[in-house]
Formats: structure tokens, C-alpha cells, sequence
């Protein structure tokens, strides 16, 4: 798939974006020998997540590009989501990729897009396995899981910060608003967030283009699989809102109001790896409680095969901070050569609806 | 980040006690993980010498002494990796394309890869073999494990080096890793095939292929993969993180083909096989004297032939005029083993042996990134810990294994032939007291009659071979040595064997869950793979090919299967089996393969082939080393088939209509 993704980006002349490896998870049923041993595991399939910025008003029209090209509306193809960001960076796009928004604009869209949240869980690696299987038993979502390593507390330890594990497990939950607080509550509970030092989770909401459905993996009994059936009654009713799991219809009010009043924020920042410690350090002096640090890679300038004095490798972290830390940190980082020409980095801000965790703790420094 | 800032940093103290706790749980988490590891490997082989081979464990304590040495060992040197090595090791990987030509760059590879080679601990131990091989059986193969030796470990070197310019290379290059594959192997097998045809080069080829296997051990290994992983991950979207991969192949086959070479460049130089009398002869003496280095030796040599009865005093005294064997009473002049050293000079060996096998490469890789490429090194303070955690786990992890595990699987190898053969116990000698001569009776036999003397045992009298020599006339005594019947004795000869090469192939399997370099790898791979590939998984199946491999091994000795054969078809095999594969589950197989026979599976691999060649007549266990490397790559390679097409075959169902 990610030749293709690559190729259909290139086909746009989108040649700026971030990817980042992973895994999409599963129930895999085990049938068993003669009936007797039949198990149901989980399975990852290695997966990338592609992460770019374009203007807001295109976001539809490029979205609609994307899951066409790459068949996204089958099931166990990927997932494509919409996030409103604030760019504290000045890089621009280029000229040729405007050009070909502007070009896509004009054509009649089908307006697939639903509200959906994000749920991000960070937990210690090896911990995530309890959710999953909840997630994909209930059928919410196919998440999507990623390694990190985390810094914070850690950090101020001196050598004896080897003896605090550092990896980090990161699952990302698309589920649709409605479903988000059951969602959380979940994911709360199976990962014992009722416990210290146990991880965290953000909500925030996108707009969701394209879902994920597969959950199982298994012998197939049908016509069409279960996913098939569910993706053509989405199809057909317009939304996936008739598969809700809550009562009520009032719970996108809530989260709604919830929005408004949110305290805290995502400051997500790029750079080229080996660099980002400095500057994470930096923004917890300036307050940030800690952060979960991924290797990430960016897309190469045409041509670049890594040979020369251009490397793809990079480093990002999201930092969950209070809203009113936000202009202080990406000052900070500004003054310290943040975008400058050896860093590269790229700030994006964005809101976050709410953040849960041991509730012990101080909100200020959600655990890294 | 200004320097005023880094001063402000202030760190956090912890009490005295909340910190002791931390270390405390974080150690009893990693050596928790090796005492898994490694008491597999012990329980059987204390089981299978105790209530199996019916022998009691001697030197227990030592023993016990080692085995916590090599768990303590294993655990700091693994933390010691993933602290300060491989994180350096990737870090280099990704700067390093971006400054230099290709030359530097190549000049980099090779110099990395000749001093990995002195590095690894485990090329020493098949040196130990030197000891079983007769001059005159194979010349070739008796130079290069003794006096030839520097020049052995020069062309695994140069190989070594060679292997890292290409591999890393191909990094640069992104050039695909199986047609490498398939341009390597088939010639190396040619060649093989051909040195079977020659007596002297063939014992050799084994050596090669064994050599092949052990290159890449503990220390080249993690930081092979870690410069790879670096490289590739400077390559960014293209890569995917397996793609690191491939140079531990590359460096245990070059090496194969420069001893290769190497042994076809000397053999002109050396005496043909042939009886010990020929060998020693005047007309042979200028081919002699290159085997064995001096005159003196050639001597030494000759009189350890005519102790052990190999060479009659007249043929002695034929070879040598102007030195009678009569008057040369001094016994065998080989080196004593290490048994009778003291202990502080183990200490001081292994400690050096430490020392050699880390800090030179650590050195390499830092002038490299600090004075070449001008880079801050990232978290020096975790770096300075990993190299000393490495170099301390490795000088216990050395120690331990020499005084535990390797003195175990000896002890056992030695007693493994007692499975199918019936043998005299050693440490049990009956005086029979009140023996008259007359008590003596002959049986008829074809070479002339046979004399034996009826003996109670517990299940009544049984008649034993009389032997002179433990008669003691003036005391009428008869020193008896009871014979002891086979262990699997009652399951028949075919039986039996089975049985040995079950014990064999169980023991390769715990023996590979302990290797280290294989954990390394296992554990890099479900890094950069997310955790699609687990760690645990890829042990395990590399070890069942390990055991597979061994037992493979261990039937080839003893029932003298050619080495083509055993290594020719599950390569043939694996080639095949690649031909299918993807690229990144290819390179991951066989890296397996090459990181599999690492310094835990060799010396016992070594210490049972002792054991089983001797009893077989074989010159040590050369080939058995290879085969444990090969069949890995087979296991691996066909689980990752059989993974692709059930995932294939559901993706394939869930998509159709």
C-alpha cells in the first residue's frame, strides 16, 4: 500500500509529508485442528500513517482524491481523517501542490465526511493489549499502534533514569462522537488509569473520511463479510450514525460544549532526529509535564535516495500542555532556532477536548 | 541550547530508598528474563547427565558459580547493547552517509569489519578442536588450527571487512538483498563440492562453513544491525525498517570464501594425507616442516604419534636418526589445558578478552562520529554506562560460561557416546581380591583364543575379558573396570541414535534460546516492525532450526555423510525457499541463520562433537557449526511463508466481492 500511497501523494504533488510506521491490529480466529484449539489472537499488520497539512477548504477534495486512489472505502484498506491544526511554523507549500488543489476544487464532491474523535492512549509497551482486544471486540474501530519513547520525570532522574523503562506504546482510536465517551471510559478502564504511572489519554476531534472496519480476520462465511454489509448501510443511511453504541442523541451536544471549554492543548513538534530532547527539555522548563518521542520519517525531495547531506529521518513529539502555556513554549522554541535550517522543525497546535489520567497526579504534568 | 540554559537544568532527587527500590526492580526484571533463558539450558543437561546418561555432575559448584556468572553476564551485557551500543551504532548509521566519499566510507567498512573479527569471543573456541586433528590425517587442516592460525583469522577478516563494504553499500545503494543472495551461495556450494573430491581440502571446507557461523557473534552483530537500521532509516519512507538487515549475512559468507581461497593457496604447500609414516618421512620432511613450523615441533608431534601408537619406534627412529625414541621419555608436549590455572590469570585472560572484544570497535565508531563527522554524541552519560555494562556482562558472561555451561556440555558431550556404545566408567574400580590363574578360561575365537574371568554382578555371574595388565600376581588381586551397557542399549543401535540426536537437536534448542547476538536481533526487528514481528517467535523458530540443524550435524559425523550433502540441500533449500519470500522476511531468515551459532551454541556444539567424532573416528566436530547455522534460515524462511500465505489467503477472502 505505501508505494501507492507515495505515488498517488506524488500525483498531487504533495511531496512534503510526515510517515510513520506502525501496525493496524486485529482478531485473528484460529480455527483449530478438528474443531478442538480454535483461539481468536491478536494480529498486527504493519501499517503508515501519512501526515500532511493543506488548506482547510481543499481538505474534502483532497480527501475524496485519496480514498478513491487508494480504495479506502473497502474495508481493511487504512483510514483517513481531517484535523483542524494551527501552524506556529512558516513552511509553506509549494507552488506546484496549490496549483493542483486548485485544479481539484472545482469537481462536485459527495459529502462522506463525519465527526469522529481521536482517541490517542499512551501506556507503557506490552500494556495494550487488554485494550485492543476490548476496542476490537466491541467493534468500535481498527486502532492503530505505534512505539514511542517516553520522556519527563524520567529525564531529571540522572543515570538512574535507565532503570524507568522508556518505551511506550501508542494507540490511536478513531471512533465515531457519539461512541467517544464509551470509547474513553473504556480505554480508562482497561488500561487502570485508576492506578499512578500507568499512561494517559487525549480526545480530540476530526473529521473522519474513511474507517478502518476490519476487525476480524477469518474464515469467510459469507457473501459479503460483516464489514462489507456495515460499510453499505453507511453508504446507504449517509453516516454511520445508526450504528451507535450510547443512547441519547444529545452526547455530540456535550462533547460540543466540552470543546469550548477545553484547558488544554496539542503542540506537536517536528524535527530532524537527534535534536528533539534539547528542545523538549526546553518546553518543560516552560511547563509541559512530558512527552512520548516517536521516529518518524519525512517524505525525501524527488530524486533523494538518503545519499548526500539530506537525511528522511526525524523525530516528533506531542505535547499535551495547558492552553495558556501554548504561545509561552512555541516562543521559546522559536528564540532557541526551532525552524531554522539544522533543525527543521515544524510546530502544529491543535485542540484537545480532553485529557484523562490518574487522578492522583497534578493535571499540569500528564505522565509521559 | 545555550550553555546558561543546560546549567539551569536541575535534577530531581529521590530518596536514598525509593531509588535503591528502583534499582532493584529494574535488575530483578533483566536477570528474571536470563534466568529464563538459561536454566532451560542447564536443568536438561544436568537431567540428561544425571538421569539419562547416569553420570554424576562433577565440579558442581564451580559450575553453579558460572552459570550465575553468565546469567548476571547475559543481563548487563543485553542492557549494556541497548543502552549504549546500538544507539550509537544508529546514530553513526544515519550521519555517516551524509559526509565522506565512497572511499572513506569503504575504508570505514573495512577497518569496522577486521576489527569485529578480533573481536569475537567465539572464533577462539574453535581452536579448541586444534587438539583432536592428527598432522598426518589432514595437514592442511592441522596448519591452519595451529600454526597457521593468525593467518586463519586474517582471511575470516578480510572476508569480514569485505562483507561490511558490500553490505554497507547496499545500504547506500538501497540494492535489493536476495539476488545477493543468490550470486553468493551457489559458488560457495561449487567450491565446496570440489574440496570434497581432495582429502585434504575437504576437513577444511568444514572448517570454512564453521567459521562462517561463528563470525558473527555478540559484539558484531548488535552493531552491524544498528549501523544498518540507522542508514536506513536516514532513507526514510522508502524504508521500513527491516531493510537494515542483510549484512550479518553477507558477513558470515564472505568469510567461508576467503578461508576457502586461503586453504587452496596453502595447499601446495603441504604434505598429502597419508599414513602417519609417510607423513613423517624424509622424502616428505620440507612439507612436514610447513605444517608443523619447526623441527622441533615436527618432533614433539612425531613423538606424541609414537605415545599414542600411531607411529612405530622404528618408523621414529627412521624419521628422526639422530634421536632415538628410546631416549625421549618426556611425555605428550601438548599445552596444558586451562584446568590447572590459577585463577587471577583467568581473571586477568578473560578480563583482556573483555576489553578486546568491545572497546576497539566502541573506538572506531566514536573517533568516527566525534573527530570525522564532528557529532555530538546523544546521551553520553548512557553511553559511558552501556560500554561499561558491555564490558563487564561480557567478562562475565565469558567467565560463566567458561566455568559453567561449557564445563557442563562438556562434561556431557564426553558421556554422550555411553547412549549407544557400552563403556567403562572411569571413576569406578573394583579390586577383586583371591583370583587364582586357574580361574581364568579361554574361549575360541577367529584371531586366537580370548581369556575371561567369570565376575558377580547383581544380576549373577557374567564373563568379562581378562586382561593381564590388572593382574596383580604377588596379591591375587584383579583390578576390574565394569563395563557399563548402553543407555538406550535395549532400543537397539538405530534406536539408540535416534535417541542421541533427539538429546542433540533439545539441547541445540535451549542452547539457542540463551544465545545473545540472536536476541539482539529479535529484539531490533519487533522494534523497527512495530511489534508485527515478535522477538520471542523469531528465537524460538531460529532455534528449532539450530536443533534441527545440530542433530543434522551430529548424523553427518557419524554415519560419514559427505559435507556437501548436509550443507548442499537445506541451502538448496533455503535458496528456494528465498526465491518465494519477501525481501524483508528473507533478510530477516538469514540473519537468523547467521547470528544463531553465537559463544554459547558453539562451545557446547564443539564439546559434544569431541565427544561424538572421537567415539566415531571423526577429526573433532568441523561441519556442525554450519549445518546449525543453515537450517535457522530454513525455519525461518518457511514459517514466514506459511504467515504470508494465511494472510495473504484472508486478505484475499475478506476483499473478493
Amino acid at each position: 500500500m505505501s508505494g501507492l500511497m507515495e505515488e498517488t501523494l506524488a500525483g498531487i504533488h504533495m511531496d512534503d509529508y510526515l510517515v510513520q510506521r506502525g501496525k493496524q491490529v486485529c482478531i485473528e480466529e484460529h480455527r483449530g485442528f478438528l474443531g478442538f484449539g480454535g483461539s481468536e489472537t491478536l494480529s498486527g499488520a504493519s501499517a503508515r500513517l501519512y501526515r500532511f497539512r493543506l488548506p482547510q477548504h481543499y481538505e474534502r477534495a483532497v480527501a475524496e482524491y485519496l480514498a478513491k486512489s487508494l480504495d479506502l472505502y473497502l474495508p481493511g484498506r487504512g483510514f483517513l481523517y481531517g484535523q483542524d491544526v494551527l501552524l506556529a511554523d512558516e513552511k509553506a507549500a509549494s507552488e506546484k501542490f496549490m496549483k493542483s488543489l486548485q485544479a481539484m476544487a472545482g469537481f462536485e464532491i459527495p459529502n462522506r465526511m463525519e465527526h469522529y474523535e481521536l482517541l490517542t492512549c499512551i501506556v507503557h509497551r506490552g500494556m495494550a493489549d487488554a485494550l485492543l482486544r476490548a476496542v476490537l471486540e466491541l467493534g468500535l474501530c481498527v486502532p492503530f499502534v505505534t512505539y514511542g519513547r517516553g520522556v519527563g520525570l524520567r529525564n531529571k532522574l540522572g543515570l538512574l533514569r535507565v532503570t524507568i523503562p522508556v518505551e511506550k506504546e501508542i494507540v490511536m482510536l478513531l471512533v465515531p462522537e457519539r461512541d467517544a465517551a464509551l470509547a474513553a471510559n473504556l480505554a480508562s478502564h482497561t488500561i487502570r488509569l485508576d492506578r499512578p504511572g500507568q499512561g494517559f489519554i487525549y480526545r480530540q476531534s476530526v473529521r473522519l473520511y474513511a474507517a478502518n472496519l476490519r476487525v476480524r480476520l477469518g474464515k469467510r462465511v459469507h457473501a459479503a463479510s460483516m464489514e462489507q454489509v456495515i460499510s453499505a448501510l453507511d453508504d446507504l443511511r449517509g453516516s454511520s450514525e445508526w450504528r451507535r453504541f450510547s443512547p441519547g442523541s444529545d452526547k455530540k451536544k456535550i462533547s460540543r460544549d466540552r470543546k469550548e471549554k477545553s484547558a488544554y492543548r496539542c503542540v506537536s513538534l517536528v524535527t530532524v532526529d537527534g535534536s528533539i530532547n534539547d528542545f523538549v527539555k526546553m518546553t518543560m522548563e516552560a511547563g509541559a509535564g512530558g512527552a512520548t518521542l516517536m521516529s518518524i520519517s519525512s517524505s525525501l525531495p524527488a530524486g533523494s535516495q538518503g545519499v548526500g547531506d539530506i537525511s528522511a529521518a526525524r523525530e516528533s513529539c506531542d505535547l499535551i500542555i495547558k492552553a495558556e502555556l501554548e504561545a509561552a513554549i512555541c516562543s521559546t522554541l522559536a528564540e532557541h532556532g526551532f525552524m531554522g535550517e539544522k533543525i527543521l522543525g515544524r510546530i502544529e497546535c491543535e485542540d484537545v477536548l480532553d485529557v484523562m489520567m490518574y487522578k492522583g497526579q497534578s493535571k499540569e504534568k500528564p505522565p509521559a | 541550547m545555550n550553555p546558561a540554559r543546560k546549567k539551569k537544568e536541575k535534577k530531581t532527587k529521590l530518596p536514598f530508598k525509593r531509588s535503591v527500590s528502583m534499582i532493584f526492580s529494574w535488575a530483578y526484571s533483566r536477570i528474571k528474563e536470563q534466568v529464563k533463558a538459561v536454566l532451560l539450558v542447564v536443568g536438561y543437561l544436568v537431567v540428561l547427565q544425571i538421569f539419562i546418561l547416569k553420570v554424576p555432575v562433577s565440579d558442581a559448584l564451580s559450575i553453579s558459580i558460572g552459570v550465575c556468572s553468565t546469567i548476571l553476564g547475559l543481563a548487563l551485557y543485553l542492557e549494556g547493547l541497548f543502552l549504549g551500543i546500538m544507539p550509537l551504532g544508529e546514530q553513526l548509521g544515519m550521519k555517516l552517509p551524509g559526509r565522506g566519499g565512497a572511499l572513506a566510507f569503504a575504508v570505514f567498512a573495512f577497518v569496522l569489519g577486521i576489527s569485529a573479527t578480533f573481536a569475537e569471543p567465539a572464533i577462539g573456541f574453535l581452536q579448541l578442536q586444534g587438539g583432536a586433528v592428527r598432522a598426518w590425517e589432514s595437514p592442511l587442516l592441522y596448519l591452519l588450527l595451529n600454526r597457521g592460525a593468525p593467518w586463519l583469522i586474517g582471511a575470516i577478516a578480510i572476508g569480514v571487512g569485505f562483507a561490511l563494504v558490500l553490505g554497507l553499500f547496499r545500504f547506500l545503494h538501497s540494492w535489493s538483498f536476495k539476488p545477493l543472495v543468490f550470486i553468493t551461495i551457489p559458488p560457495l556450494l561449487a567450491l565446496t563440492a570440489f574440496f570434497g573430491t581432495d582429502a585434504n581440502l575437504a576437513p577444511v571446507a568444514a572448517l570454512a562453513w564453521d567459521v562462517g557461523g561463528i563470525t558473527a557473534g555478540p559484539v558484531t552483530v548488535p552493531l552491524v544491525i544498528s549501523l544498518g537500521i540507522g542508514m536506513a532509516r536516514r532513507r526514510g519512507s522508502g524504508a521500513n525498517g527491516t531493510e537494515g538487515l542483510g549484512v550479518v549475512t553477507l558477513a558470515s559468507l564472505f568469510p567461508v570464501a576467503t578461508v576457502l581461497a586461503l586453504s587452496a593457496i596453502l595447499l601446495q604447500f603441504v604434505s598429502a594425507v597419508g599414513s602417519p609414516s609417510s607423513f613423517f618421512a624424509e622424502g616428505s620432511r620440507k612439507q612436514a616442516l610447513f605444517v608443523s613450523g619447526s623441527q622441533a615441533n615436527l618432533r614433539s608431534i612425531a613423538n606424541d604419534a609414537r605415545q599414542a601408537g600411531f607411529l612405530s619406534v622404528e618408523s621414529f627412529d627412521a624419521a628422526f636418526p639422530l634421536e632415538s625414541a628410546a631416549s625421549d621419555t618426556t611425555g605428550p608436549s601438548k599445552p596444558q589445558p586451562a584446568k590447572g590455572e590459577r585463577p587471577d590469570s583467568i581473571f586477568y585472560r578473560i578480563a583482556i578478552l573483555s576489553l578486546r572484544a568491545i572497546l576497539p570497535l566502541i573506538a572506531i565508531l566514536l573517533i568516527t562520529l566525534l573527530v570525522l563527522l564532528r557529532q555530538k554524541v546523544h546521551n553520553g552519560d548512557e553511553l559511558v554506562l552501556g560500554i561499561v555494562f558491555a564490558v563487564v556482562g561480557m567478562f562475565c558472561f565469558s567467565f560463566g560460561m567458561e566455568k559453567g555451561l561449557t564445563s557442563l556440555g562438556a562434561q556431557s558431550g564426553k558421556n554422550l557416546p555411553r547412549a549407544w556404545m557400552s563403556s567403562t566408567r572411569g571413576d569406578t574400580t573394583i579390586i577383586l581380591r583371591g583370583i587364582e590363574p586357574a580361574m581364568v578360561f579361554s574361549a575360541a575365537a577367529s584371531n586366537g583364543p580370548v581369556r575371561y574371568l567369570w565376575v558377580e554382578e547383581a544380576d549373577g555371574p557374567r564373563s568379562v575379558p581378562f586382561e593381564t595388565g590388572n593382574y596383580d600376581a604377588a596379591q591375587k588381586s584383579y583390578k576390574y573396570v565394569p563395563m557399563e551397557r548402553a543407555v538406550f542399549g535395549n532400543l537397539g543401535l538405530a534406536g539408540s541414535y535416534l535417541a542421541v540426536f533427539l538429546i542433540v537437536m533439545l539441547l541445540g534448542i535451549g542452547v539457542t534460546l540463551a544465545e545473545p547476538s540472536l536476541r539482539a536481533l529479535g529484539a531490533t526487528i519487533e522494534d523497527a516492525s512495530t511489534g508485527t514481528y515478535r522477538s520471542a517467535v523469531l528465537v524460538r523458530i531460529a532455534a528449532l532450526g539450530v536443533g534441527l540443524g545440530m542433530a543434522a550435524g551430529f548424523a553427518a559425523i557419524v554415519f560419514r555423510v559427505p559435507l556437501i550433502i548436509v550443507l548442499g540441500i537445506p541451502y538448496a533449500c533455503a535458496l528456494l525457499l528465498t526465491l518465494f519470500s519477501s525481501e524483508e522476511f528473507a533478510s530477516i531468515a538469514w540473519d537468523a541463520a547467521g547470528v544463531t551459532t553465537g559463544p554459547v551454541t558453539v562451545p557446547i556444539v564443539i564439546a559434544c562433537g569431541l565427544g561424538i567424532g572421537r567415539e566415531s573416528g571423526a577429526n573433532g566436530a568441523f561441519g556442525v557449526v554450519a549445518a546449525a547455522s543453515v537450517f535457522p534460515a530454513v525455519a525461518v524462511l518457511l514459517s514466514g511463508l506459511i504467515v504470508k500465505s494465511r494472510a495473504g489467503r484472508s486478505l484475499h477472502r475478506g476483499n473478493r466481492g
